[in-house]
């Protein structure tokens, strides 16, 4: 039987889902009113959500952050959340469709894990969690939102190359981040597939995930030409994409700082009696600590701007995406709760 | 010397020590760590003693990491000393010490033509004559925006600082006693010269590798010698003893009394300097406890069973003329303690207890310390004999008790019925000398980003030259549309439309 935060979350993936569809309708064949009803589904679905996590919450006793299936279903709610409070002066269609498919594929990737209510273990039976993951999950969302500007930036930056000239470095990089996204989201998801099939035996969600991608790639095909004069229309000048990024990058480099960092170093010394060990998820978030504080310093002290600290951006979020998934799946520590 | 301290203030010393930071922590979690020298020559065949000189195998305390975590240091203590000299220069007097060239410089600036409206001056905090009849005209808000990026960095500083002194000075280990057992703790220098030792003996290893007869294992075996003496004299002298009280589980439990995981680990311990209780507490994980120079950390916990009940039976019913009818019996054996009953003419000693029993690899081994299928094992032996071992037999749980007769030549049957359950408490022991510093450091770094990112400083000018042209400019540390509207908003305040000016 379906318990009441799962059937919560597939309301939530539906409202999605729709929204998703009328955004993209909205974005390719120039329909406005749709947008408005994206926006309301997207809205809904966050509630939806957000009531799914808040049950899970005192059914378990615990925050839902103590796991896969948890944090994936929470940052999924932080990322449209986030997105959608950012975009509430500054419509911006094609970004919030881009979060909203991030949920979308981030509820699905959270399916394939376990979601039984466990008992929290000795070590995360503190106050420090809810402050330590839910301060860095918001920050991180952040980060998912700058990842999808820059990407549009690079986006619009190849289409308006006539009347704003790239040189042939930031022609490379653009192009490379432009192409190489969706490629290594492809690469990525193969990964997933043959995870699952192989470490999850006796499991068909690899299956699932398989055919969901399938299904994403004919999509993308087929809707190639038609999204693309969309997005001409209305992906917003690069300047302010540029600046959107920095904004949301101030926002989510001290919650990620706090949070991640400091709070984890001072739950890590309460639990383990070292704040500090060099364990491999530490490690990476000062990996992903160090790449955003570049990305400031060049910024603020030099004024560089543009194409460079686009690719500073999505370099922060992959390192981001690694410490939130690839630690805990390919490398064994202190920190892998799965 | 001067380019010296250019290189070190520089962004691009910072940029480049930070990206090889990262590029070295991210070798340092995909290369196992702190294992021993043959591993990485063995398993990285072309690269093994690379990474061995390099100090790769313990990355992130090698000579090229922490010489890097220095550099940034040092880098970022120039970077305060010249940051503070330019906050300081923005905090007091700017607007004298600023010039009217580098006002007309600024990017977000305008040349207004329009008269000023009569009370502009309550606009700006200070106006000042820059000479040749010149005015200059400031307000500036944000200051605490200023003060936070110096405090970012002292708080960093900090941070580096105080995980410096926690490297060298510091000593973490971890204790392990049973219930009623009592762990000796000696001196900060006894367990740093234990420590010491430790690295000196896995250096040792290593050059007994490439070299068995290198005569510098002789420094090092003297070496490791004189800190194991200081360690045990430590030991034999410790600054206190702890006596691990009583240790239990609790347990989550379901409505119908099921257990569902474990909710703590409990150790109930007492501190004695001199055979003298001074202090007695519980530690749980994440309930530290703090006493001498030490903190005492609940890390880990494991289940052992000393005893274990049997039910013997005789194999051969007939045996009954010689072992007597009694039987089946129940008996309770300890480790390692014979036990002679007056049936048997042999002691009979319990030599192993395996909770959760497996053969694998040719070896009897348990895959856990849970009671999933235990197997004791047991000895006949005889005492007027020094001990001489006659024979053996195991003793699983009923539904595996099939397997013990191919392992047994006792004349009885052992059937495994309930072992008692202790528990075995392991503390980290942790002193951290720099710990103090980096609190105070994560604090300041805390309260300089939310300076920072919370507040803009901001600096609204206004120029009036000789001649009557009006300048106005703004600046600051934010990004450049915010001062675009900020210049039209200032133009606003203090200027006369073209229509104000016309009824004028």
């Amino acid at each position: 039987m379906t318990s009441p935060d799962t059937a919560l979350f597939i309301v939530a993936l539906i409202s999605y889902l729709l929204a998703f569809t009328c955004y993209s309708i909205y974005i390719s064949f120039n329909k406005p009113k749709l947008y408005g009803y994206a926006r309301t589904l997207n809205w809904t679905g966050v509630l939806f959500a957000l009531l799914a996590l808040g049950i899970r919450w005192k059914t378990s006793g615990h925050p839902p952050l103590t796991n896969m299936y948890e944090s994936l279903a929470t940052l999924s709610t932080f990322i449209v959340l986030a997105g959608l409070k950012f975009t509430s002066k500054e419509p911006i269609a094609i970004l919030e469709a881009a979060f909203n498919a991030c949920a979308v594929f981030m509820i699905g990737l959270a399916s394939v894990f376990p979601s039984n209510i466990k008992p929290l273990i000795p070590a995360l039976q503190s106050y420090w969690l809810h402050l330590h993951v839910t301060l860095a999950f918001l920050g991180e969302a952040c980060f998912a939102i700058a990842f999808l500007l820059s990407y549009l930036y690079c986006l619009k930056r190849l289409k308006t190359e006539e009347s704003e000239p790239l040189s042939d470095k930031e022609r490379t990089t653009c192009r490379f981040i432009v192409r190489g996204g969706p490629t290594l989201f492809f690469i990525g998801m193969i990964g997933i597939i043959f995870y699952l099939k192989y470490r999850m035996v006796g499991s068909n969600a690899w299956l699932h995930l398989a055919a969901t991608t399938i299904v994403i790639g004919i999509l993308a095909l087929l809707l190639r030409k038609s999204l693309n004069s969309g997005l001409e229309k209305l992906i917003p000048p690069a300047k302010r994409l540029d600046e959107l990024t920095y904004k949301v990058i101030a926002l989510g480099y001290p919650l990620f700082t706090v949070g991640g960092l400091i709070f984890g170093m001072i739950w890590a010394n309460k639990a383990w009696g070292r704040y500090w060990g060099w364990d491999p998820k530490e490690t990476w978030a000062l990996i992903t600590f160090f790449v955003y504080s570049i990305y400031l310093h060049v910024r603020l002290i030099r004024g560089w701007s543009g194409v460079t600290t686009a690719a500073l951006s999505i370099i922060g979020f992959l390192a981001t995406l690694f410490t939130l998934f690839g630690v805990n799946l390919l490398i064994a520590g202190l920190h892998s709760y799965v | 010397m001067k380019n010296l301290f250019k290189t070190l203030i520089s962004l691009k010393t910072g940029i480049y020590t930070l990206t090889a930071l990262s590029i070295l922590s991210i070798i340092g979690t995909f290369l196992p760590q702190n294992r021993e020298a043959i591993t990485y020559i063995t398993r990285y065949p072309i690269f093994g003693r690379l990474i061995l000189l390099l100090g790769f195998d313990d990355m992130y305390k090698s000579a090229i990491f922490i010489g890097l975590l220095v550099l940034l240091s040092i880098s970022t203590f120039f970077c305060i000393w010249v940051r503070f000299k330019a906050t300081n220069r923005r905090l007091f007097n700017r607007v004298y010490k600023a010039t009217v060239t580098e006002i007309e410089n600024l990017k977000s600036r305008k040349e207004i033509n329009q008269d000023l409206i009569e009370n502009w001056e309550e606009n700006f905090d200070k106006i000042v004559d820059k000479g040749y009849n010149t005015k200059a005209a400031l307000k500036s808000t944000g200051y605490f925006s200023l003060a936070g990026g110096l405090l970012l960095h002292v708080g960093l500083l900090l941070i580096f600082i105080g995980g410096l002194i926690g490297l060298i000075l510091g000593i973490d280990t971890m204790i392990h006693g049973k219930e009623n057992s009592i762990t000796p703790i000696p001196s900060v220098s006894a367990l740093r010269a234990a420590k010491s030792a430790d690295k000196l003996s896995r250096e040792a290893r290593y050059i007994r590798e490439r070299n068995p007869n290198a005569p510098i294992l002789n420094e090092y075996r003297k070496k490791v010698e004189a800190l194991h003496k200081t360690y045990d004299e430590g030991m034999a002298n410790p600054s206190f003893n702890i006596e691990f009280e009583k240790l239990w589980i609790d347990y989550y439990k379901s409505a119908d009394n099921q257990i569902q995981g474990i909710k703590s680990w409990n150790s109930q311990i007492s501190f004695a300097v001199d055979e003298k209780i001074e202090k007695s507490a519980t530690i749980k994980v994440n309930e530290p406890i703090s006493f001498g120079e030490y903190n005492f950390y609940q890390a880990n916990w494991q289940k052992y069973y000393p005893s274990v009940k049997l039910q013997v039976d005789l194999i051969n019913p007939e045996d009954k003329d010689k072992y007597g009818e009694n039987f089946p019996k129940i008996i309770e054996l300890t480790i390692n303690k014979p036990v002679k009953f007056p049936w048997y003419e042999y002691n009979l000693l319990l030599m192993d207890f395996l909770p959760d029993f497996r053969y694998q690899n040719n070896r009897f081994t348990t895959a856990t310390n849970e009671l999933n299928n235990p197997a004791a094992y047991i000895l006949a032996i005889d005492p007027q004999k020094g001990n001489e071992h006659k024979s053996q037999a195991w003793g699983f749980s009923p539904d595996q008790s099939a397997f013990a007769a191919h392992v047994s030549n006792m004349p009885f049957s052992f059937t495994f019925l309930s072992a008692e359950t202790k528990y075995e408490s392991f503390l980290t022991v942790s002193y951290d000398p720099g710990k103090p510093l980096v609190w105070i450091g994560c604090l300041l770094f805390a309260i300089g980003m939310l300076f920072c990112f919370g507040y803009g400083y901001t600096e609204r000018w206004l120029i009036i030259k000789e001649d009557g042209t009006k300048i106005i400019a703004i600046t600051g540390n934010r990004a450049e549309s915010f001062f675009v509207d900020e210049l039209k908003k200032l133009e606003e305040e203090i200027f006369l439309t073209k229509k104000e000016e016309t009824n004028d």
